[in-house]
């Protein structure tokens, strides 16, 4: 199989690697040693592979590498950068409130939910919900996520 | 995997790109279906050509007739664009409902169109808004078509290998009633059991014009003229209501498949329209 060299922006720092031709972005950032990215089911249904393509979030899985060539690309690692104790008040939020159980989707649903909080999202549920609708959970059944959320939310926006 | 990619810096490059008009040379925009359907081998390309960063095919533009956008206008750049979804109502509902927020920042309507799925989202809206597609090659120039008469059937459609879905043109359609539906076993990330859209064009009650599209129910999106000549000319009434389920019962012909029996997704398409017209009647009365 044909490689290619690829070099890649993520989260501030430009990263270099060989893949095969038609690498999925998900596998790229992987191999260069973001394992906080998962795969989960490959299609674009679980979300657990959700990264933010300048400021966009998008599923890895779904993207070829070379498309974001030239891209920002943020990663789960980088979120919790200049927060107290190295995590975002999400993060925090959620440790607090229990909505991390097997932590499988954890990783995506923090990407989605930062997003959505930095953006300004209203702290009710119907647009929570809206917005972490492309993340799966299998275990906390979302009630202790979206509170989360909520808790995160209020602490950034200083209530 | 394996397959090479070449990402198309303007407009231009993109058709040079295409122009050997080799049907395994395919262009991609975000790739949220295009990865999938290499990957489990629904489609063969030796090579892609990525338009997802091509500035001239990502734009919204309106003037006092119609509105343009671009192919590779992420979907939800129209969705956060107020006007778009003020003036284009049932459009803007099929947004909200279409795959997740994830694939929304990089799916295309162009995507969706070129795909030729029967369960389309974005599809029966534009086709009931009486949308036209520009296609456009390096070797004859541009092309302006009605949406409906891209699709030749499942996954089949009248553009060329060498050619590329460039914009949308929708007419203005703010003072139309306009109706979305789609229904589906969740509500996030699911394919239609059956969607459709219905555009009438009302002077009081009495239907002026109608324009009706279903998916899901047919080997690609369905136009249902016999539903649109029915209620052409009507009265907004009970009758009209109760008379459209015998209409849309033999326009529409789906199959059994994994999401639903065709005679389910038949009652849901006759429900669907009901539902539809009755909304569209309560609000000209209420207005009148």
């Amino acid at each position: 199989m044909k490689h290619e060299e690829l070099t890649l922006q993520i989260n501030g720092a430009k990263r270099t690697g060989v893949f095969p031709r038609g690498t999925r972005l998900l596998d790229a950032i992987r191999r260069l040693g973001f394992t906080g990215t998962k795969e989960g089911c490959g299609e674009g249904e679980c979300g657990a592979c959700s990264v933010v393509i300048d400021g966009r979030v998008v599923n890895s899985c779904l993207v070829y590498a070379k498309q974001a060539v030239g891209q920002k690309i943020t990663t789960v690692e980088a979120l919790g950068e200049g927060h107290p104790g190295g995590l975002h008040p999400f993060q925090h939020a959620m440790v607090e409130t229990g909505g991390v159980q097997c932590g499988f989707c954890t990783p995506g649903m923090i990407v989605s939910g930062v997003r959505y909080l930095e953006d300004g999202g209203p702290l009710e549920d119907a647009p929570i919900k809206d917005a972490l609708s492309g993340n799966l959970c299998r275990c906390t059944g979302y009630t202790k996520i979206v509170e989360a959320m909520k808790l995160a939310g209020k602490r950034m926006r200083g209530g | 995997m394996g397959v090479e990619i070449d990402l198309a810096e303007s407009l231009d490059h993109a058709l040079e790109l295409l122009a050997a008009a080799d049907p395994e040379v395919r262009p991609v925009a975000g790739a949220t279906d295009m990865v999938l359907r290499l990957h489990g081998g629904r489609l063969k390309a030796k090579r892609l050509v990525s338009i997802a960063d091509v500035p001239e095919l990502s734009f919204i533009q309106s003037d006092h007739h119609s509105t343009r956008f671009g192919a590779g206008t992420f979907l939800s750049d129209l969705l956060a664009n107020e006007d778009f979804c003020a003036e284009y109502r049932c459009a803007a509902d099929s947004l909200r409902q279409f795959a997740s927020p994830q694939i929304r920042n990089r799916a295309t309507v162009g995507g969706n169109v070129g795909n030729a799925s029967p369960a389309a989202d974005m599809v029966p809206p534009l086709i009931a808004l009486e949308a036209q597609i520009t296609l456009g090659s390096k070797a004859r120039g541009m092309r302006t078509v009605p949406m409906e008469d891209v699709f030749l059937g499942f996954g089949k459609t009248s553009i060329a290998p060498d050619e590329l879905i460039i914009e949308v043109t929708v007419p203005r359609r703010a003072s139309w009633f306009q109706a979305f539906a789609k229904f589906g076993s969740r509500n996030a990330n699911v394919i239609a059991v059956v969607n459709m859209a219905l555009c009438l064009d009302l002077d009081g009650t009495r239907i002026r014009r109608a324009r009706a599209a279903y998916g899901s129910v047919a080997p690609k999106t369905l136009r249902a003229l016999p539903v649109e000549q029915f209620l052409q000319g009507r009265e907004l009434d009970e009758a009209t209501v109760r008379g459209v389920a015998e209409v849309v019962q033999q326009a529409v012909s789906p199959i059994d498949d994994v999401r639903g029996s065709a005679r389910y997704k038949r009652k849901l398409a006759v429900n669907a329209t009901q539902d539809a017209l009755a909304a569209a009647m309560k609000q000209a009365r209420g207005t009148r």
